[in-house]
């Protein structure tokens, strides 16, 4: 397994695409804070102090990842697998090794580290640079979160981001290409938009990963989207993710490769 | 670049002859049957030409028996072990080199040939990686991506992916596409080197003058059957008679009931009769029988090309049937 991963951590390393994914996450980082201090200083805008001081900022910049991370993930996930099927190395792939589940292991965690690592050094880099930033602020506040809140949230958002990865991974081997990973990421976040409370959004996984942050620590004040403990959102995503890894395993055990 | 630890594994019983033998293989896709109760033999150590028009059932017949296809029915066997349905058991006896070599254009080639042996479970070192880009011409490009390479040097990387791997059987499906003559004569030179190795190779090609020169052995598909395996030498050798004989005209009246022979008249109104072997001797028993003298009966070394041809003479017809307009 270990050179299994090896060689998938050379190739997500050394594609540009992956590389450039782990580059927007940075820039992110960086560019966000100082341009959210230059908007507060815009006559009539809003109290944006919750995104500069430390530790609010860190469930600040969870939140605004939030909204692009998950399709990343869904994006990375379906590169990595869809990549080998339109270079025509997946085969080439499966003949050198002879184990096609430790291949689709190997990517799955590949996916998960390099989504993690890449969410936290973008997360580190937003803390540090708004940090800074908030030195500028006229009336600096005193912080309504505490660390473990930022925690929880940065936990949850990993959470979304590896699922999405997963469903990428997934949806691009099912369909032998980039696009069909993408659209099944992307059809999940859209499903992930129905309201909360309702029958069916009571076993969506969104709302469980998002309970999950929110009974570890969340955000002060804001109710949690499910009734669910934090164990048993989390037992229910393993279980998801189980099943969604167990298909995507199968399909390419089965599928007669070029 | 670091060094592998993992162990190749390693095979039992390695003093068995046949390094392939596959027993009723047959592939179907829907109602057609790409391969159909294949049974075939190639003995260790030797190079092996696999030869079949287009759609014969080469490329799929490889694909099984690299393990990236299922076989519908039938099994196969690798130096006598079972190898139907065991992955592991092929990816550690076999390696493969196709005509469009797959890559990862974002990787060096010495990358290139580090995943390869990472993936392979091989151990390996930086200077053995180097010595083998060296080898097959590619060390000043061993630090270029080979996105940049042309199709030769592609090709070449294959070939240095196959030789670095020490697998005993090696597969190359139609290797030479798209190499110039000079790729062509180093590719079979590194085909031989391959050979003197010990390795047991699977050649598959359409320039038959190259299968010619260079396959110690054949395997001919038409339409997903065996139709011709044997020894080069002896498949040329025994597939074509001349008789020579006198005199002419009975030699012609008898020679018009063998639609498969060609004839050509000679001086002293001799006549060279070029037939298949398979009627060689009812030609010259009818010959004599009608009145003919039989002067000379010799075996005709005949080129692969003619035996190509005569032997998938079948679908070629059917082919041409498919492809001529509805009238």
């Amino acid at each position: 397994m270990l050179n299994h991963l090896r060689v998938e951590w050379l190739k997500i390393w050394r594609r540009s695409f992956e590389r450039n994914l782990a580059l927007v996450f940075l820039a992110l980082g960086i560019v966000l804070p100082p341009a959210l201090v230059s908007f507060s200083r815009l006559p009539g805008s809003g109290d944006i102090s919750a995104c500069l001081i430390f530790p609010d900022n860190l469930s600040c910049a969870t939140d605004v990842l939030g909204r692009l991370a998950p399709l990343l993930g869904a994006v990375l996930g379906a590169s990595i697998v869809g990549s080998e099927y339109s270079l025509g190395t997946m085969g080439f792939s499966i003949a050198l090794s002879g184990d096609r589940t430790r291949l689709f292991g190997a990517k799955v965690l590949i996916l998960c580290g390099y989504c993690f690592v890449t969410l936290c050094v973008g997360l580190a880099t937003w803390v540090g640079f708004a940090s800074l930033s908030s030195v500028w602020l006229a009336n600096a506040p005193r912080p309504t979160a505490s660390l473990v809140d930022g925690v929880a949230t940065t936990f949850a958002l990993s959470l979304s981001v590896a699922f999405n990865g997963v469903l990428g991974i997934v949806g691009a081997t099912l369909a032998r290409s980039e696009y069909g990973g993408v659209l099944v990421g992307a059809a999940m976040l859209m499903i992930g938009r129905v309201p909360p409370g309702r029958a069916v959004g009571a076993w969506l996984p969104q709302n469980h990963i998002a309970n999950v942050g929110c009974r570890l620590g969340g955000m002060p004040g804001v109710p949690c989207p499910g009734s669910c403990s934090a164990p048993a959102s989390f037992l229910l995503l393993a279980v998801y993710a189980g099943v969604i890894l167990a298909v995507g395993c199968a399909a390419l055990n089965r599928q007669e490769l070029e | 670049m670091g060094i592998q630890i993992e162990a190749a594994p390693i095979l039992d019983g390695e003093t068995d002859a046949i390094a392939i033998e596959t027993q009723n293989l047959s592939k179907c896709y829907g109602r057609t049957k790409a391969v159909s109760d294949l049974q075939m033999v190639v003995k260790k150590g030797a190079i092996c030409g696999f030869l079949g028009p287009n759609g014969a059932g080469k490329t799929t017949t490889i694909r099984l028996l690299l393990g990236l296809s299922r076989p519908t029915s039938g099994r196969f066997l690798l130096f006598g072990r079972e190898a139907t349905g065991q992955p592991r058991l092929i990816a550690s006896t076999v390696v493969a080199l196709f005509e469009d070599s797959p890559a990862y254009p974002y990787l060096t080639g010495s990358e290139m040939l580090h995943v390869a042996c990472l993936a392979a479970h091989q151990k390996t070192d930086r200077s053995r990686l180097l010595a083998a880009l060296d080898r097959f011409g590619l060390g000043p490009a061993g630090e270029r991506r080979v996105g940049t390479y042309s199709q030769g040097m592609r090709q070449r990387l294959g070939l240095a992916i196959v030789h670095i791997l020490d697998r005993r059987i090696v597969v190359l499906d139609e290797p030479m596409n798209g190499l110039d003559p000079q790729g062509q004569a180093d590719f079979r030179r590194h085909l031989m080197d391959l050979q003197g190795e010990g390795r047991t190779i699977v050649f598959s090609s359409h320039l038959l003058h190259d299968v010619e020169e260079t396959c110690s052995h054949l395997v001919i598909l038409n339409r997903g059957r065996l139709v011709a395996e044997g020894t080069t030498g002896s498949l040329l050798a025994t597939q074509r008679q001349r008789i020579v004989a006198r005199p002419e005209p009975i030699v012609k009246a008898v020679a018009m009931h063998y639609p498969s022979l060609t004839m050509e008249t000679s001086e002293g109104a001799e006549v060279v009769l070029d037939c298949p072997s398979s009627i060689a001797s009812n030609l010259a028993a009818a010959l004599v029988v009608g009145g003919a003298e039989i002067l000379r009966f010799e075996e005709r070394r005949s080129s692969l090309s003619t035996l190509f041809l005569e032997l998938t003479a079948e679908s070629r017809k059917d082919a041409d049937i498919a492809e001529s307009p509805p009238r």
